[in-house]
């Protein structure tokens, strides 16, 4: 039996990149979240699966636009045309959502719960218990039905497992409790990040996001497609993304001109771009000197390189530090004193104060840009810019 | 470091050039190198820097010398030892002794103490252009001393304006209280999106909403659109009896007009195609024959006049032969034997010439009587003599210097001093203090500005707003949905009541024009004559039953009643139309109005439920139930902030007394090292301790300054010795090899010197015997064209009836016209016979043609009766118009058949017979008033059914969602980036304010000595006065302090001029002298600001080495006036 198994599609969370500044793909990717559940009903019909599992978290939030539902409505449509009925549970995003508030969205939607937590469909018995509320502190396993005899056993779940850097800790359960409970097949969902996680006669899958929304989502891009026959269960992934994020090295060392620069970068680009699907890269420079303080100058490069290419767009630009002394020249001991002042305990409170009053004065959103944790590192980066832009005064007078 | 000489040996347009500083002066070490513009000033100083740091790869000077040729030599002294360098574009090694030996660049870079190129450029070399700079850094810099005494020291002269630059980039971005920053900015954009986000989500109440809407819409469509369709029916069985009507008296029009016209068939397409055809043809024909005939006749005259020229011809053969002709390498015969004709006597002259001038080099090289083949040597020879003789006279040289510089260095070693002790521990003590000067004063008063912002943000709030704060304040986004909200309900209430107020009024009105229509009685309906008339036969039948008076009496007034009645109904057709129209308005708007009522309940039960959210959410801000939603968010901003405001307060507090505390423990730690460092018990004050322990540093560094001295003095002497010994081996290899190369040679007795005078000549001529070379080949090949052109012409000049020694240009250019009249004489007549062949076959063709369309036209009309064949365009035209008659009156048949279609038989025929004219009219009427509620129903539906689709079809909320994370992305990137430029400028700030505390006391004292200096007693000194968060420089005038921003520019470029000035002792004080070279900067002096500039030079040249690069000779004069012992130089 195949089954198509996706998680966390995030209905209408928008895409956070820089990149959408243009306005082109910015009109392309309005709708990212539905535009991937388009196309994971799609691959569902191609590869001909028996269901379409989705572990929850479909909708970011707990009242959705109507419009999303119809969205949603819409698509599965297409499955039930097709005769692939979709089992699905709630998440911690849309634990509290009424699906049914103007009658069922699909036919063929089964929603599993605590009411009715297994669903049959051939020699396949599929389990499930969605959120009932938005924090599930304690694991659901000991929860789920006992695999039925004879029959093939899958089981939808929403869990961090044992934990992720980036997800709170919902419904936390362990590998090997869940590998050992008996199901050949765990659908799991919540973090972001693909991946698998083989037992000895039962396989369990994390699928990630099918698209990632910004350059901290790298680790998703695809729904996987599961096969169940005599020999067990296997998984594949299969592309879904629109938009790839991804961090793209380039190393300055040696190049001499802007035109030397903007090739390399280009050619880095290049090498990470993939057919069919936009790039947002956030391109992260070594060996930069005095380009390193001029970050406005290296974004332009970047860009220019960028423009050059089919669908490759700049989401930011970073600098691979050094870490070498200051550069010889007129600005070494202005340099080396900066380095002595900025390492004083004045200084780092003057600066510590400056980073809370920024931090406040930013939109709670992303605050975290800002953490406390964070100081050392935009200390070092800003005295280093500093140096880097006063060395390349020095060398143009 | 000292500039002994300068070698310019093979560098732009210098070739073995030297500037010798000589020894150095017994006062002061000061040289003035004069040379007009352009003479080589700037090339010196790139050479000097050349030699220090190499050559750059694109090198700007190698324009006479390949990079690769280029060679910069300079002799130094470091202490006691003298260096002999030089630097060539070798891509390794490229920096070697006198003798070729490659030289360690760790040499060069000890005795540049590090420094780069970049760094020595700026620190140690001055003009004009840095001169007017660094006056306008001291205007940017605003008199900030850390900065110009930076600046006076580095060199540097665009820090302010890169700090500047940086400082307004974060500012820009975001600045406490900045009304306008980028931030701001997004912030406003992110509300603003925030909002319009509120109305463009598809929430279930909107949805809900919008769909009841349709659903009306629908009902009310489906009911104004079945009268609609009754009144479109019963209009159309109107039209089409009017229209059959019509048709009919259209039909008996063209039957009459019919008859007038010839009998027989209709023509086919064929026929008038033929007809048409045949007519153009013939005319086409008759025009052709005409202006045949014209074109033979004129040929024919033509023919008469032309004449051949069978000679001219013959010429042409000929010239295209010579045209054609090359030579074995391929270029024309033609053009060389032109240029050889003009050239060849030239040639031999010049060549003889050249032969005279190489016979006189001959001899001025060898001796009278010496010919150019006994002296010429080829270009290999000479060069490798060049670099032999070279080589031996720069041995010599060298090995010379070397001697004496190690008796000197050996002269003058001092004894041995040792190293102090505590110095580092000190120093360390020191460094920590500074760090922490500001700390504990600035914690505190930081931590009571915070507790007064933190009162002020808790003003206005009750008491327990802690408490309230603490246990969790509803999301702003949730807060914001609440009064959004209610504002709506609020608004959408008074809209349905508004709505509901129109709708009655206009029902009000419809009905009170009926009232009015009917009270009237003018008006007699349906209704009322068939009462009357049902009165009437009432009355007729009593009448008739009794036939007594009284009822006939009653059946007469019931018949006049009843006439009356009929009467009135025929006179009213247009008021009973009127009534029903708005009779109909009246049960529309009707609807309409219970639709309104049905609204505004919903509306108030909406209400009703905001106003619940409301109170609750009131409840948990800590405000009243019924205090109005809008200020909900206000009074959650104010919790939040209060309580932000306040956590902030208790931890600067706390950060206020861990800084007093750091700043005791430096104390402890500096007064240990200093006891470390002196020796013995010390009880001083904190007030006292600090100067203390910075004279007992500045102790310690000179004499460990002094101990490094005698130690690298010693290492030079050593050098030295080496040095010698080498150079002496160097000097035998080159003179052995120079004695090989002129061995055999008619120059083997000559020395060296000698030979390299005499290397020009040779040089020449050598060019000359190449010249003569090339001379002879040419006049070789000018005969060589010669005799081939007169070979190939043969009698061309017969032919054309010239001298046979005609000159060559002349003879082709009276063949090649010859030739070209001759050819276009013979094309002339070929083309006269045959324009007359072509018009005599045309004149054979028209006249058939004409025949033929004749014949045509006959054919075409067979079978019409009555027609004339003379005129058969007009022919033609008659009978199509019968043809057309014929096909009109079939079609109004067929039109009167369709316009029956479709309708019941009986009633179309009842309906053509009534012939009421006002009929139609009044069903138009009724349509059209159907037609317009069917239309405003269906708007509406269309209306409804638009919103609900765009609602579900529309992204709802996310684009403004995909638009705002967008922002906020970029606001995040932006955030981190500027956040850290701010920490760079802090931590620039910082040094500086470091820096000003480290060179204030020597170096400002040295500026002002300069400055007065310069001024003459202008100014009377420089001061320090505070200002903001640093000290701010100022200038005293007549005892006035006055801004050093607020100076003219001249007095700026002095002051910056005696900041270098004071840079310069302070670094040689630190770590020994460098030559410091300055181009021109007394330009814009008068003389007596000129004198005393010289005289800081001579100030600078007592420290260590100064170069005055001039061109103004009265400024030699006047150095050598100022300055004792100032040697100059000219270029």
């Amino acid at each position: 039996m195949k089954f198509l198994h996706a998680a966390d599609l995030h209905l209408d969370s928008p895409l956070r990149a820089q990149a959408l500044k243009n306005p082109e793909l910015a009109a392309r990717l309005r709708n990212a979240s539905r535009l991937a559940l388009a196309r994971t009903v799609d691959a569902a019909i191609d590869a001909q699966v028996d269901a379409l599992l989705l572990a929850g978290d479909v909708f970011d939030g707990s009242v959705p636009d109507v419009a999303s539902r119809a969205a949603l409505a819409m698509e599965l449509g297409r499955l039930d045309r097709a005769g692939i009925p979709t089992l699905a549970i709630q998440g911690n995003h849309d634990a509290l959502l009424d699906l049914d508030r103007y009658g069922p969205v699909a036919k063929s939607l089964i929603l599993l719960d605590e009411t009715a937590p297994t669903f049959r469909i051939g020699d396949a018995s599929i389990h499930g218990l969605g959120f009932g509320a938005r924090h599930v502190p304690e694991s659901l396993l000991p929860r789920y039905p006992a695999p039925e005899p004879g029959r093939i056993n899958l089981g939808l779940m929403h869990t961090s497992l044992g934990g992720a850097a980036g997800h709170d800790r919902y419904a936390p359960c362990a590998e090997a409790d869940l590998l050992a409970h008996g199901y050949d097949y765990w659908a799991l969902g919540h973090i972001h990040l693909r991946s698998e996680h083989r037992g000895e006669r039962s396989l369990a899958v994390m699928p990630g996001i099918p698209q990632g929304r910004s350059i901290r989502e790298i680790g998703g891009g695809s729904a996987t497609l599961v096969t169940l026959d005599l020999d067990g269960a296997r998984a594949e992934p299969v592309p879904i993304r629109l938009i790839r994020f991804a961090t793209v090295q380039v190393d300055l060392g040696t190049a001499e001109s802007q035109a030397e620069r903007i090739e390399r970068i280009a050619e880095s680009l290049a090498a990470e771009a993939q057919p069919d699907v936009a790039l947002a890269a956030r391109v992260e420079f070594a060996g930069a000197g005095a380009l390193a303080g001029e970050p406005d100058l290296a974004r332009s490069l970047a860009e220019e390189a960028s423009d050059g290419l089919d669908d490759v767009h700049i989401e930011t630009v970073r600098f691979v530090r050094s870490g070498e002394a200051a550069p010889p020249g007129a600005v070494a001991e202005l340099s080396r004193m900066m380095q002595e002042d900025a390492a004083t305990p004045g200084f780092r409170d003057e600066a510590a104060k400056l980073l809370e009053e920024w931090r406040r004065a930013l939109p709670v959103e992303i605050r975290d840009a800002l953490d406390p944790e964070e100081l050392d590192g935009l200390i070092e980066q800003g005295v280093e810019m500093a140096v880097l832009r006063l060395a390349a005064e020095a060398g143009r007078t | 470091m000292r500039l002994r000489r300068l070698d310019l040996i093979r560098y732009g347009k210098f070739e073995t050039r030297s500037l010798d500083f000589g020894e150095r002066g017994a006062e002061s070490d000061v040289a003035i190198v004069y040379g007009d513009n352009e003479a080589g000033k700037s090339t010196a100083f790139a050479a000097w820097l050349d030699l220090l740091f190499g050559f750059p790869r694109q090198h700007p000077y190698a324009y006479r010398f390949q990079r690769s040729e280029m060679m910069v030599g300079a002799v130094l002294e470091a202490g006691d030892e003298v260096l002999e360098l030089r630097r060539t574009g070798a891509q390794n090694g490229s920096l070697t002794d006198a003798n070729g030996r490659e030289v360690e660049e760790l040499r060069l870079k000890s005795l540049l103490h590090g420094l780069d190129r970049d760094a020595y450029r700026t620190r140690f070399s001055l003009d004009v252009t840095e001169l007017n700079r660094g006056g306008e850094e001291i205007s940017r810099a605003q008199g900030d001393l850390g900065r110009l005494l930076h600046a006076g020291m580095s060199g540097l002269s665009g820090l302010s304006d890169t700090l500047d630059a940086i400082e307004k980039e974060v500012d820009a971005f975001h600045r406490k209280g900045g009304r306008t920053t980028a931030l701001r900015t997004a912030m406003r954009e992110l509300e603003d999106l925030k909002a319009r986000l509120a109305g463009s989500r598809l929430e279930p109440r909107r949805f809900d909403a919008l769909r009841h809407a349709l659903e009306a819409a629908e009902n009310d469509l489906k009911e104004t659109g079945g009268a609609f369709a009754e009144a479109q029916a019963r209009l159309a069985l109107r039209e089409a009896a009017d229209k059959r009507r019509g048709i009919r008296v259209r039909m008996d029009e063209l039957g009459r007009a019919l008859a007038a016209h010839p009998q027989g068939p209709p023509l086919s397409a064929d026929a008038i195609r033929t007809v048409t055809e045949a007519v153009a043809r013939r005319h086409d024909a008759a025009e052709g024959l005409a202006e045949a005939r014209r074109r033979a006749e004129e040929a024919r005259v033509a023919t008469e006049g032309i004449a051949a020229d069978p000679a001219g011809l013959e010429v042409a053969v000929i010239l295209d032969v010579l045209e054609e002709a090359r030579f074995d390498d391929g270029e024309y015969l033609l053009p060389r034997v032109q240029t050889a004709a003009a050239d060849i006597e030239t040639r031999r002259a010049s060549r003889a010439a050249l032969q005279r001038d190489a016979v006189k080099l001959a001899e001025a090289i060898g001796g009278p009587g010496a010919s150019p083949e006994d002296v010429r040597l080829t270009r290999g020879a000479l060069a490798t003599l060049r670099k032999r003789a070279e080589d031996l006279c720069d041995a010599e040289a060298r090995l010379k210097d070397t001697a004496r510089l190690r008796d000197k260095a050996e002269a003058e070693l001092g004894p041995q001093i040792p190293m102090p002790e505590g110095r580092d521990a000190l120093g360390d003590a020191l460094e920590a203090l500074d760090r922490l000067r500001d700390d504990p004063e600035a914690a505190a008063r930081q931590a009571e500005e915070l507790r007064l912002a933190s009162d002020r943000a808790a003003a206005g709030l009750p008491a327990d707003w802690r408490a309230i704060a603490e246990a969790g304040l509803p999301p702003e986004a949730e807060a914001m949905a609440v009064a959004a909200a209610a504002t709506e309900a609020d608004r959408a209430l008074r809209e349905a009541q508004a709505r509901l107020a129109e709708a009655e009024e206009i029902c009000a009105d419809a009905r009170a024009r009926q009232a009015a229509l009917l009270d009237r009685g003018d008006v007699a309906t349906d209704d009322e004559i068939e009462r009357t008339r049902g009165a009437r036969d009432a009355a007729w039948t009593r009448h008739r039953a009794s036939l007594d008076d009284a009822s006939a009496g009653a059946f007469e007034a019931e018949m006049l009643r009843d006439d009356e009645a009929r009467d009135r109904h025929a006179r009213s057709a247009e008021k009973r139309i009127e009534l029903a129209s708005v009779a109909h308005d009246l049960a529309r708007h009707d609807a309409a109005s219970r639709r309104r009522r049905a609204e505004w309940d919903d509306a108030c039960a909406a209400l009703e439920a905001t106003r619940r959210d409301a109170a609750v959410m009131a409840a948990r801000l800590g405000l009243a139930g019924d205090t109005p939603p809008a200020s909900f968010r206000e009074r959650r901003m104010a919790l939040a902030g209060a309580l932000d405001a306040r956590l902030l307060t208790e931890a600067s507090q706390a950060a206020a007394e861990a800084a007093s505390k750091r700043r005791r423990g430096a104390l402890v730690r500096l007064s240990a090292a200093l006891v470390a460092a002196e020796g013995g018990e010390i009880d001083l004050g904190d007030a006292r301790l600090d100067p203390a322990a910075r004279r007992c540093k500045t102790a310690l560094d000179r004499q460990a300054d002094a101990s490094r001295a005698r130690t690298h003095a010693a290492g030079t002497l050593e050098s030295l010795n080496r040095d010698l010994r080498e150079k002496a081996e160097a000097a035998e290899a080159c003179r052995t090899a120079y004695t090989a190369a002129v061995a055999g040679l008619w120059c083997a007795d000559r020395p060296a010197q000698a030979l390299l005078a005499a290397m020009d000549d040779l040089q020449e001529l050598a060019e000359l015997h190449g010249q003569a070379q090339d001379l002879d080949r040419r006049i070789d090949l000018m005969n060589a064209a010669l005799e081939r052109f007169a070979e190939m012409a043969g009698d061309l000049a017969g032919l054309l009836g010239l001298d046979p020694e005609a000159r060559v240009a002349e003879l082709i250019a009276r063949a090649r016209g010859r030739a070209g009249a001759a050819r276009k004489t013979a094309q002339r007549i070929a083309e006269v016979a045959r324009a007359l062949a072509d018009a005599e076959t045309a004149i054979g063709a028209h006249e058939a043609a004409i025949s033929r369309s004749d014949a045509a036209i006959a054919g075409a009309f067979a079978g019409q009766e009555g027609i004339d064949l003379s005129q058969p365009s007009e022919t033609l035209a008659t009978l199509q118009a019968r043809d057309a008659l014929r096909r009109d009156l079939a079609q109004l048949s067929a039109d009167h058949d369709q316009a029956g279609a479709g309708h019941d038989a009986e009633a179309l025929r009842l309906e053509e017979d009534d012939a009421d004219p006002l009929r139609s009219d009044e069903l138009r009427s009724v349509l059209h008033e159907t037609g317009e509620a069917r239309d405003a129903a269906l708007q509406a539906r269309g209306e409804a059914k638009a919103s609900l689709h765009q609602a579900m079809q529309a992204a709802g909320g996310a684009d403004l969602d995909q638009q705002r994370a967008t922002i906020l992305e970029g606001v995040r990137e932006e955030a981190r980036l500027k956040a850290a430029q701010a920490f760079g400028h802090m931590a620039a700030r910082g040094a500086l304010r470091r820096f000003r505390h480290d060179s204030r006391g020597d170096m400002l004292m040295a500026t002002e000595a300069a400055f007065v200096h310069l001024t003459r007693g202008e100014w009377s000194g420089l001061d320090v006065q505070p200002g903001g968060r640093t000290e701010r420089l100022v200038g005293i005038r007549n005892g006035e302090p006055v801004p050093a921003e607020a100076m003219s520019t001249g007095t700026r470029g002095q002051l910056y001029l005696a900041l270098r000035v004071a840079g310069y002792a302070a670094f040689s004080t630190r770590f020994g002298p460098l030559p410091f070279v300055t181009d021109d900067v007394h330009e814009t002096f008068d003389d007596d600001r000129a004198r005393a500039a010289l005289g800081l030079s001579a100030e600078m040249g007592r420290e260590g080495q100064a170069i005055v690069f001039t061109h103004h000779r009265h400024l030699v004069e006047l150095a050598r006036h100022i300055i004792p012992g100032a040697s100059c130089l000219g270029f």
